[in-house]
């Protein structure tokens, strides 16, 4: 060690060499016994990179198997040098893994693969968001028709909506059971609602206009408004979607629209 | 023989045999509530808002004494503990009031990412200090004190100037924590650098050993004819484990112990016999400090 050595400089080198494996084994360690130094320092090599692989692996299964495990495994290197995790839970690195393989060049032909990855970060985020009891739907039937236009609905903290340019949903179903997967029937795209409202994962197909619904009553529409970005698809019905919304137990809250009575009072 | 130490907070873990919460054998746990002195669960697989894992070990915690292990503070390394990682610690330990509450001794993070494996640290005086200080952080956040775990090696470095029983008496001397004693730690330690096993075992302080850790491990035979341990969790506990293990509890007395399985994961009755088998240890030393041959039905 050089005089001006930090304290850190020990670690920094170590880490280095681990990360590297074109880097010689660092001057500072030794073994006792004698033998090959490298051969125990590539356990600690491996190490660092395969408690990543198999979180990715355990996150993103129908991906890997779209893939192959190879392929998966050195997509999962490269992405862990451009992305390198931050969190010591294991489980919540790679809500970026999405992304980067969409813009993977050796998947530039196959935006499915990515379009799955969006799915199952979105199934692995509701797996672990917050707990919420949902409303059950009779809710809606003492409301006052002109206060619900203007309420606003507090959505479960676990849903989540992807909208993928392919039939990435009707994919991921397919790698679900024993048999192998057959293509879907109708390559197109899909609009996809996920959440968790009690112990079990639920997946729902939507309509387009159903997902611009529910799109924007997620940023904090009234119920009329968001009714009103459906519209565009003429399969849109609110009367239909809205209490889908809450047997499907999307909706946590039911707030009330302001009437001129209510001033003064606060959100 | 001496008492366990007073490290407990929450509700105490006995000294019994535990076993590492699965989450595929939670189902089976909770419908047959079978006699397992204690759960010990990873503290990072349970820092979500919410879900299954979250409800699995809230329900446990109502029917057992808990454990919690924690794997990513890297309190070796060269910065504290993160302070938000340090803050969801505090938040479980707080929902789920563990019996006992244990780190490692090594490092897993440099400053900008987390490396993910528990990586060594030197024997020196520098380490020790660094050490203790992101010891004494955590006690402090989380009102208590924890239990540190002996490390399993492959390398070491140069710079070592104590022994490692010598430097984790200090560590508990200079901070008031326990220590964890994997015992399948100390014979990979000890035969990887061609050491003997009870010059690591024997001196450790009895009073501060609060809870012991039992495991497989895999030997691969190197090119050289030499044999190399790795601590991989994926087998029953080797025989020399367990003569290790009825030394050690011997000389300390009882104490809670866990059998840890985390690679290739058997079905629970697998995990149930083994831990029945540390029981019979356990109940061996019982017998030996009631001073008696007792006959058992």
């Amino acid at each position: 060690m050089s005089a001006d050595d930090g304290l850190a400089a020990p670690f920094d080198r170590f880490a280095e060499a681990l990360l590297d494996p074109g880097l010689p084994v660092p001057a500072d360690l030794v073994r006792g016994g004698g033998g090959d130094l490298a051969r125990r320092f590539a356990i600690h090599r491996t190490g660092v990179r395969r408690v990543w692989r198999e979180a990715l692996a355990a996150r993103f299964p129908v991906t890997e198997q779209l893939v192959d495990a190879e392929f998966f495994a050195a997509a999962a290197d490269l992405f862990l040098e451009a992305f390198p995790p931050l969190s010591p839970v294991v489980g919540e690195q790679g809500a970026e893994f999405p992304a980067f393989l969409a813009s993977f060049p050796p998947l530039a032909d196959l935006p499915l693969v990515a379009d799955v990855a969006r799915l199952e970060q979105a199934i692995a985020e509701a797996s672990t968001a917050a707990e919420a009891a949902p409303l059950p739907l009779s809710v809606l039937a003492g409301e006052d028709p002109a206060r619900l236009a203007d309420a606003r609905l507090g959505l479960h903290p676990s849903v989540r909506l992807v909208e993928t340019a392919t039939p990435a949903r009707s994919v991921w179903h397919a790698h679900q059971g024993e048999t192998p997967p057959a293509a879907p029937a109708d390559w197109q795209g899909e609009h996809t609602l996920i959440l968790r409202p009690d112990t079990d994962i639920r997946i729902a197909a939507l309509g387009r206009g159903e997902a611009a619904f529910v799109a924007a009553l997620r940023t904090g529409a009234a119920i009329a408004t968001a009714a009103a970005a459906g519209q565009s698809d003429p399969a849109f019905a609110i009367g239909a979607a809205l209490p889908a919304l809450f047997t499907r137990g999307a909706v946590v809250q039911l707030v009330p629209g302001i009437l001129p009575s209510d001033q003064g009072l606060s959100r | 023989m001496s008492p366990p130490p007073v490290l407990s907070a929450g509700r105490p873990v006995p000294a019994g045999a535990g076993l590492s919460l699965k989450p595929q054998h939670g189902a089976e746990i909770l419908a047959t509530r079978p006699p397992v002195a204690f759960f010990e669960i990873h503290a990072e697989n349970h820092m979500a808002a919410g879900g299954p894992m979250m409800r699995l070990v809230d329900r446990i915690a109502d029917s057992y004494p808990l454990s919690v292990h924690g794997v990513g503070l890297s309190l070796g390394g060269p910065t504290p503990p993160d302070r938000a990682h340090l803050a969801r610690l505090s938040a479980l330990v707080a929902r789920v009031q563990p019996g006992l509450v244990s780190e490692h001794i090594a490092w897993s993070a440099v400053p900008g990412r987390i490396l993910g494996d528990l990586l060594p640290i030197p024997y020196d005086e520098t380490s020790l200090v660094r050490l203790a200080a992101h010891v004494d952080q955590v006690q402090t956040a989380l009102r208590r004190p924890i239990l540190m775990e002996n490390p399993s090696s492959y390398v070491r470095f140069r710079a070592d100037r104590m022994a490692e029983p010598d430097f984790l008496a200090e560590l508990v001397a200079r901070t008031g924590c326990g220590l964890l004693v994997d015992v399948t730690n100390i014979l990979i330690s000890a035969l990887n650098h061609t050491a003997d096993p009870l010059a690591l075992l024997d001196p450790l302080p009895a009073a501060a050993i609060g809870e012991i850790h039992l495991a497989g491990h895999a030997t691969v035979t190197e090119p050289d004819g030499g044999r190399l341990l790795i601590d991989d969790h994926g087998s029953p506990v080797p025989d020399a484990v367990w003569a290790l293990y009825r030394r050690l509890v011997t000389r300390t007395g009882p104490r809670p112990t866990l059998i840890e399985w985390d690679t290739d994961v058997p079905a629970f009755p697998v995990l149930a016999a083994e831990a029945r088998r540390a029981e019979a240890v356990l109940d061996g030393v019982r017998d030996t400090q009631s001073g008696g041959a007792h006959v058992r039905g």
